[in-house]
């Protein structure tokens, strides 16, 4: 069987819709999800000349929804897509990955991707079916939140289809809004859902199709009941899927390494360890094809929440009952708002407010830390940017309405608010990683989470390729180790998988490059070698910073938040540790050079010639 | 000597406690408490066999050799990290 990759070409501002296939060496090159979006992102920015002059809000911003490669087969935890666009947020290369069941559900309609061009004149949908794409008018959606919307689409398609949509705050094109599909699962990072707001673009639906086609039926299934068995084996999955990611506030907390009130503190409240969420979850679930189950379904009428909204909307702006906390992470997700980005905004305003570099003479009220009322109706105020909810919609770009000082506490990187709870002084490693994130302050990149493991130097070496330090607070070595998670997350997000089964992540037992190689062959025929393999995965990282040197980003961009390298930690077993200037410096130059980049972080000059290439295939198609 | 013992994520599930007081010799160390433990928890010696936790006494990151005073409050805590 060979395998094919259809896409769809819509053009919003025309109508026109052109149906195609990925051509086979591009797949081959980037098998699918973020590595497809990638390749097609540079193009398309590169259509207009500079990329600098397409406005992440205008309709020459492309929009690129891609499934990954394995994704909707029974292939364990293949569910995501990544959503990728010129983020509105960060003003570089934007890209958000997303679990549930519209990936697979977009594949069985018909379709790998979507390039979205151009705007819809008034409010609009897509429905995706049975291999067929059509433009709808959004006529009594516009202006619903995101659970509602789906259920409207239900109501109209049938109760097979699944969505993606977005809330008010994509229509309000607030800068950190996210596309939502079921309650919960979000393409939540870069504002990937205010692109979709600019062009008009309320939802996608996908419904109707077959199975996906595999290669080898008979061969994938086996792979999947080894592969769930060995999954299932490990204590890392047991526990997520008895706790889900909360279980980890309590381990960050005891080490004192939680974001609390921006980063001034580092521990916070038990109020808001697992067994506390637990109290309000009656059900753990899946995404497609998942042997997980870490998302919580809880008793306040969502889904959730996750580690990181449990501490960006708790502990990080002084929030402690979990109920409360529970509250604003369904109604974050019902808004359409990245959880991430919101409570890193409201705790930067929250300490800017304590300070004095901001007033009621801007916010309207006092924003006082742990004023649960407040916050509720400033996120609402976000979604519809009202009032000083207007300035935060803005996220980063907000810092233009206060004084020059307000970005010394700002948490964020390349513009984009960092993603997750931990305070990264500590552990070099992870700090390293959000500095070179290619989409801004994200883990999910790269984290090295083996750093918390005493693993022997033995095991050590065998998942990095050679022996290094294994001392987590220390600088040596770390290039090597964030250098690894960059490109096996990479890997695993071109073909659609869950970090929580990725090797690297948080066990050096789970799938890696081996066990995604027999997979692939399985499912469409690709023969690739783990050394290949991995390959695919620093083409991708190579061709996003490409990408963003196109946005005129340097070796300067890749640096940390002031507050990590200046204020030193300041309690429990991380009191006083901090991220020193030098030493960082010294990271990066070895982070490149296991990158194959130069001493200022440029891609080769053979490996641009190489995506080049590629993109000559690309524009040979179009 | 008294120890009161907080086991986080996932080991509490092989006691069927979070919390739990535990009486040890005096001048006992951390080591003296696993042994402890595994003898009377056998399902957590098997969870400490396959995921060595971090442990702390108090505010402090401990070791096997690390002595214990009366009153201690040891919290044995699960190794991960994400996001």
């Amino acid at each position: 069987m060979t395998h094919t990759s259809p896409i769809a070409i819509i053009n919003l501002s025309t109508g026109e819709i052109k149906t195609t296939s990925t051509p086979d060496e591009l797949l081959r090159a980037y098998l699918g999800g973020r590595g497809l979006n990638m390749a097609y992102l540079r193009h398309y920015l590169r259509q207009h000349g500079d990329p600098r002059s397409v406005d992440a809000l205008s309709p020459e911003n492309p929009l690129i929804v891609g499934a990954g490669l394995m994704t909707g087969t029974i292939s364990p935890n293949a569910a995501r897509f990544n959503v990728s666009a010129r983020s509105p947020e960060s003003g570089i290369l934007g890209d958000a990955n997303c679990g549930g069941f519209f990936a697979a559900a977009m594949r069985k309609a018909g379709f790998d991707r979507l390039i979205i061009l151009g705007r819809a004149e008034k409010p609009s949908y897509l429905l995706i079916e049975d291999g067929q794409i059509s433009v709808h008018a959004a006529d009594g959606l516009w202006g619903l939140n995101a659970i509602e919307a789906q259920n409207q689409l239900k109501a109209r398609h049938g109760s097979g289809t699944v969505s993606a949509v977005i809330g008010p705050s994509g229509e309000n094109q607030v800068r950190m809004a996210a596309i939502m599909t079921g309650q919960k699962n979000a393409a939540g990072r870069g504002g990937m859902g205010a692109v979709m707001g600019s062009k008009n673009l309320k939802a996608i639906v996908a419904r109707g199709g077959t199975v996906i086609e595999v290669a080898q039926k008979e061969t994938l299934r086996a792979l999947r009941l080894k592969q769930q068995e060995e999954l299932k084996s490990s204590k890392v999955v047991q526990v997520l899927g008895k706790v889900g990611t909360p279980l980890l506030y309590e381990v960050s907390n005891r080490l004192g390494a939680i974001r609390t009130r921006n980063s001034q503190d580092n521990f916070f409240e038990e109020t808001l360890n697992g067994e506390e969420v637990e109290k309000f979850s009656d059900k753990m679930l899946a995404c497609t094809s998942c042997v997980v189950h870490c998302r919580h379904r809880n008793t306040l009428g969502g889904e959730g929440p996750e580690y990181s909204t449990l501490v960006l909307l708790g502990a990080n702006i002084g929030i402690a009952p979990t109920d409360q906390v529970i509250q604003l992470n369904n109604l974050v997700n019902d808004l359409g708002l990245d959880a991430s980005s919101t409570g890193t905004i409201i705790g930067w305003a929250m300490e800017l407010y304590q300070r004095g570099l901001i007033d009621d003479s801007l916010t309207g009220k006092p924003l006082v830390w742990g004023d649960y009322e407040t916050v509720y109706a400033l996120i609402e105020d976000i979604a519809h940017r009202r009032g000083f909810g207007n300035i935060l919609a803005e996220s980063t770009q907000a810092a233009r309405y206060f004084p020059q000082a307000a970005l010394d506490y700002l948490i964020a990187v390349k513009n984009l608010p960092q993603s997750d709870p931990h305070d990264v002084r500590y552990f070099k490693g992870f700090a390293l990683g959000i500095a070179v994130a290619s989409r801004g302050a994200d883990h999910l990149r790269n984290r090295p989470t083996l750093e918390v493991f005493k693993l022997p130097d033995e095991a050590r070496a065998n998942v990095y390729g050679r022996a290094n330090d294994p001392d987590p607070t220390g600088y040596k070595d770390k290039g090597l180790i964030v250098a690894y998670g960059d490109d096996i997350y990479a890997v695993a997000d071109c073909l659609g998988v869950c970090r929580f089964v990725t090797r690297g992540f948080n066990s050096p037992h789970l799938l890696g490059y081996q066990d995604f190689c027999d997979s692939v062959a399985a499912a469409t025929g690709l023969e690739y070698t783990p050394a290949s393999l991995r390959d695919v995965g620093r083409r991708t990282l190579d061709t996003e910073r490409l990408i963003n040197a196109g946005f005129g980003l340097t070796r300067a961009d890749d640096t940390l938040p002031k507050r990590y390298f200046d204020d030193p930690m300041p309690a429990r077993k991380t009191k006083g540790h901090h991220v020193d200037r030098e030493q960082f410096q010294l990271m990066l130059d070895e982070y490149y050079a296991e990158r194959g980049w130069d001493a200022d972080g440029r891609v080769s000059a053979e490996r641009i010639a190489e995506i080049d290439g590629l993109n000559d295939v690309i524009a040979g198609c179009s | 000597m008294n120890v009161h013992v907080r086991l986080a994520e996932p080991f509490w599930r092989a006691v069927g406690l979070r919390e739990l007081d535990m009486t040890l010799p005096s001048a006992s160390s951390v080591d003296d408490l696993l042994t402890l433990l595994r003898e009377r928890y056998p399902r957590l010696g098997v969870d400490f066999d396959q995921c060595p936790p971090h442990i702390f006494i108090g505010e402090e990151e401990a070791d096997a050799h690390s002595p214990l005073e009366d009153g201690a409050r040891a919290h044995f805590v699960y190794p991960v990290a994400g996001g």
